[in-house]
C-alpha cells in the first residue's frame, strides 16, 4: 500500500452535487481540500453522444442511468433484486448531475416539520429558513432558470435566467391545469436559458439525461469544479474508496482507496467528509469495520443504511391528436404542479405529491414504448404517437421506514473486490395510496387538456434517482447518525453531506437541498476549523 | 457479416422487413442496412449473439424462407408468444438500427440530424395561463 505523504485538512469522498459545492466553499475559506472521485472527468465537447446519429442507443448502454446495465469500469454493481425501484446514479466528476434532468426545486418549509405538522416521522433539526441563504447562494453558483413568484414557495431570490420555454406542448397542458384551476408553474431548472456565468444558453436539443455538450446544463463539473480547482482544491479521479480508518481514540484518520492502476493508497486528513450518495455513503461506512466499530463506522445507532427513501414515481401519459412538437426543448419540460403537495386530512394518506411534466419521447424511445405494433400497422401507429404525448411523472413523498435499507451484499463486489451494496425496499401503503391519488388527478388534467388516450405505469422501476435517508440527521445519537451539521455523532471529525442525511424526503427532486446543506455544513466546518485542525 | 451466417442474415433480413414494412418515404430495414447493424451489435454482446444464432437456426428449420408472407407472419406471431426473450431483443435491435438512421429520422418529420449541435427553437409559451394560479395566492404551508 502506498501512503500519500501529504496530509490534507479536509478529504471529501465523491465529486458530485454535494462534494463539488462543499469543496468549493471550503477551498474559498483557505482550507486545504482534496476530493477523491470514483469516476473520471467527462469532456462535454467529445464524450457525449448527442451529436451522433445513434445518440438514443446510448441510453441503453454506456449512458444507461442504471449502473448494473451501464457496467462501466468505474461503476459498482448493486443488488437490487429485493426492491421494486432500481437505484440510479452516475460515477464521474459531477456525479449524477452528469445524467440528471436538472430539476431544481427546493424542499418546502413544511417538509422540515412533518412531525410537528402531521405527527409522522421526525422534524429536521433545521428549517427551510436556516437553509434559505444557502439555497440562494447555490442557485447563484449553479445558475437557475425559473420564474419568480411561485405561490407554492416563500418568495425566493431572483432566478438567474428566464424559465425554460413551454413550447406548444407546454401550452397544451397548461390549458388543462387552467381549466381545473389547479396550481402549475414553470419549475426551477439548473439550465441556462440564456448565457450566464460564462456558459451559453440552452439550444433546446432535448436529451439532458445524455449530458450537455454545450454546458448549458449546470452539472457540477462545469459549475463548481472549475472554480474550486482555481481556488487550489485538489481532485483525484479514478479513486475508489474501500474504507475509512480510525485511530485508537476513535477519530477518522484516512481513506484507503484503489487508484486508477488498482494500487491501494492511503490518504490522511484532519477531517473526512462523505459525499457519495445515499447508497455509496452507507456502503463505505458499513465496509469500514474495526474493533471499535464492528458494525460499521458511525453506526452505534444501527441506523447507517436504514430508512432508505426513494421518490416513488407513477407515470401517466396522455396521447393527443395533434403534433405538439414534443421533441423540442429539454425533455423534462419543467412545469411542476404543487396542487397536492401539502397534507389534506380529507385524503387517505399523509403528506403529498407533485407532478413534473415531461415532453414527448424521441423516435427510438417512441418505437420501443410498447405502444407501437410491428407489421403492417407499424408506421401508422408510430405517426399517431410520435410528438403527440405528454407525460406526468407523479413524484410522491416517501416516508422513512426502518426496513427499507442498504446493506452489504455477502457475495457481490466491484472489480477490485470492494463489497457492493444490497437494496431492500418495500413501497409503503401510504405511498401507494398517494400515488394512486396522483394517477387519478393527473388523469383529470390530461382529460381537461384534451388527451384522447391515457395510460399509466403505477410504479416506475427505473426511477431511483433520489437516494436519501440512510445516515439520518437528528439531535439524539440513538435515533440518528449525524447532527444538524452533518457531523457523525460517533466520530467528531467525520461528516456526511449527501442525501443520506435527509430526515424526510419531501416530494421534489433533492439536489438543490442537498447542495444547500453541503454549503451550510461547509460554513460550519470553516467557522470551527481552528478546533478541528488543532486536534 | 461479423457474426451471422449468410443463411441467418438472409432470414433476419426477411424478418426485419416484415417487422417494419416500407411505406411511402420510409424505407424497408434491409434498404438501410439494418441487418448489418444488428450483426455488428451482436458481435459485442455474446449472450445476445447466442440467442439470435439459436433462434434463427430454429426458424430456418421451419423452412422460413420458403414460406408465403402470411405464413411467415403467422410463424413470427407464434414466436413472439413462445420465445419472448429472443423476440424482444429482435425488436429492440431492429428499432435501434431503424430509428437512428438519418433517412428514417428525416422521414418521420425531423431534420434527420442528431440533436446537437443545432438544437431547436422553442417558444416561450403562454404564461398568461398563470393568472388564475397567481390570483389564488399562497399554497405553501407555513410551519
Amino acid at each position: 500500500m502506498s501512503i500519500n505523504s501529504k496530509k490534507v485538512d479536509v478529504l471529501v469522498i465523491g465529486a458530485g452535487a454535494s462534494g463539488a459545492a462543499f469543496t468549493w466553499r471550503l477551498a474559498k475559506s483557505g482550507m486545504k481540500v482534496m476530493c477523491l472521485e470514483q469516476g473520471d472527468w467527462i469532456d462535454p465537447s467529445t464524450d457525449y453522444s448527442t451529436s451522433s446519429q445513434d445518440w438514443e442507443i446510448h441510453r441503453q448502454t454506456d449512458f444507461n442511468p442504471n449502473p448494473n446495465f451501464r457496467s462501466l469500469d468505474v461503476d459498482y454493481p448493486i443488488n437490487d433484486m429485493e426492491s421494486p425501484i432500481a437505484p440510479l446514479m452516475y460515477n464521474a466528476v459531477g456525479g449524477s448531475t452528469i445524467h440528471w434532468s436538472a430539476h431544481f426545486p427546493r424542499l418546502k418549509p413544511s417538509d422540515f416539520r412533518v412531525k410537528t405538522l402531521d405527527n409522522i416521522a421526525d422534524d429536521w433539526p433545521l428549517s427551510y429558513f436556516d437553509l434559505e441563504p444557502y439555497f440562494d447562494l447555490n442557485d447563484k453558483m449553479m445558475g437557475v432558470a425559473g420564474l419568480d413568484g411561485d405561490p407554492a414557495y416563500p418568495p425566493k431570490s431572483p432566478r438567474q435566467t428566464p424559465p425554460v420555454g413551454l413550447g406548444k406542448l407546454g401550452d397544451k397542458i397548461a390549458a388543462g391545469f387552467d381549466e381545473l384551476g389547479w396550481h402549475w408553474w414553470p419549475s426551477d431548472s439548473a439550465i441556462n436559458t440564456v448565457e450566464y456565468d460564462g456558459r451559453p444558453g440552452c439550444n433546446n436539443c432535448g436529451p439532458c439525461d445524455l449530458g450537455c455538450s454545450i454546458k448549458a446544463k449546470s452539472s457540477t463539473d462545469v459549475t463548481y469544479w472549475p472554480k474550486a480547482l482555481e481556488l487550489g482544491a485538489e481532485l483525484v479521479t479514478n479513486a475508489r474508496v474501500r474504507e475509512i480508518t480510525v485511530d485508537r481514540s476513535g477519530k477518522a484518520t484516512s481513506a484507503i482507496y484503489y487508484d486508477c492502476n488498482g494500487e491501494v493508497r492511503e490518504q490522511y486528513a484532519s477531517i473526512i467528509v462523505l459525499a457519495s450518495n445515499g447508497v455509496g455513503t452507507p456502503r463505505i461506512l458499513l465496509n469500514s469495520t474495526s474493533s471499535r466499530f464492528p458494525n460499521g463506522l458511525a453506526n452505534s445507532s444501527g441506523l447507517v443504511g436504514k430508512n432508505l427513501m426513494f421518490h416513488p414515481y407513477s407515470i401517466v401519459t396522455g396521447l393527443f391528436d395533434e403534433d405538439l412538437e414534443g421533441h423540442k426543448g429539454p425533455t423534462p419540460l419543467n412545469i411542476i404542479c404543487s396542487e397536492f403537495y401539502e397534507t389534506d386530512p380529507g385524503r387517505n394518506f399523509v403528506r403529498g405529491y407533485a407532478y413534473q411534466v415531461v415532453r414527448s419521447l424521441a423516435p427510438l424511445a417512441t418505437a420501443l414504448s410498447g405502444h407501437i405494433p410491428w407489421g403492417e400497422n407499424h408506421h401508422d401507429a408510430f405517426k399517431k404517437r410520435f410528438n403527440r404525448t405528454i407525460t406526468f411523472a407523479v413524484i410522491g413523498e416517501d416516508l422513512p421506514e426502518i426496513h427499507n435499507k442498504v446493506t452489504i451484499d455477502s457475495k457481490l463486489t466491484d472489480s477490485f473486490g470492494i463489497p457492493s451494496p444490497k437494496i431492500e425496499y418495500v413501497l409503503s401503503e401510504n405511498s401507494r395510496r398517494m400515488l394512486d391519488h396522483g394517477i387519478g388527478t393527473a388523469t383529470q388534467v390530461m382529460k381537461a387538456a384534451g388527451a384522447v388516450e391515457i395510460t399509466h405505469d403505477p410504479l416506475k422501476r427505473e426511477a431511483g434517482w433520489h437516494l436519501m435517508g440512510t445516515a439520518k440527521m437528528g439531535t439524539n445519537k440513538d435515533e440518528s447518525v449525524v447532527n444538524k451539521y452533518g457531523q457523525t455523532h460517533d466520530v467528531d471529525n467525520l461528516f456526511i453531506i449527501d442525501g443520506s442525511i435527509f430526515v424526510t424526503a419531501g416530494a421534489v427532486n433533492p439536489t438543490s437541498t442537498i447542495q444547500a446543506l453541503a454549503l451550510y455544513i461547509a460554513d460550519h466546518i470553516s467557522s470551527k476549523s481552528r478546533d478541528f485542525l488543532s486536534q | 457479416m461479423k457474426t451471422l451466417s449468410k443463411t441467418n442474415a438472409d432470414i433476419l433480413g426477411e424478418i426485419v422487413d416484415l417487422l417494419i414494412p416500407a411505406k411511402e418515404n420510409l424505407p424497408s430495414p434491409t434498404k438501410i442496412n439494418v441487418v448489418e447493424h444488428i450483426d455488428d451489435a451482436l458481435s459485442n454482446t455474446p449472450a445476445a449473439r447466442r440467442i439470435f444464432v439459436e433462434s434463427l437456426g430454429d426458424i430456418n428449420n421451419k423452412q422460413f424462407l420458403s414460406l408465403s408472407k402470411m405464413e411467415q407472419i403467422d410463424l413470427l406471431e407464434k414466436y413472439e408468444l413462445s420465445n419472448g426473450t429472443f423476440f424482444s431483443q429482435l425488436l429492440r435491435h431492429t428499432y435501434n438500427a431503424y430509428y437512428t438512421n438519418p433517412i428514417v429520422v428525416a422521414g418521420i418529420g425531423m431534420t434527420g440530424k442528431p440533436p446537437q449541435p443545432m438544437g431547436y427553437t422553442l417558444e416561450k409559451g403562454n404564461l398568461t395561463l398563470l393568472d388564475k394560479v397567481i390570483k389564488k395566492g399562497q399554497i405553501w404551508r407555513n410551519p
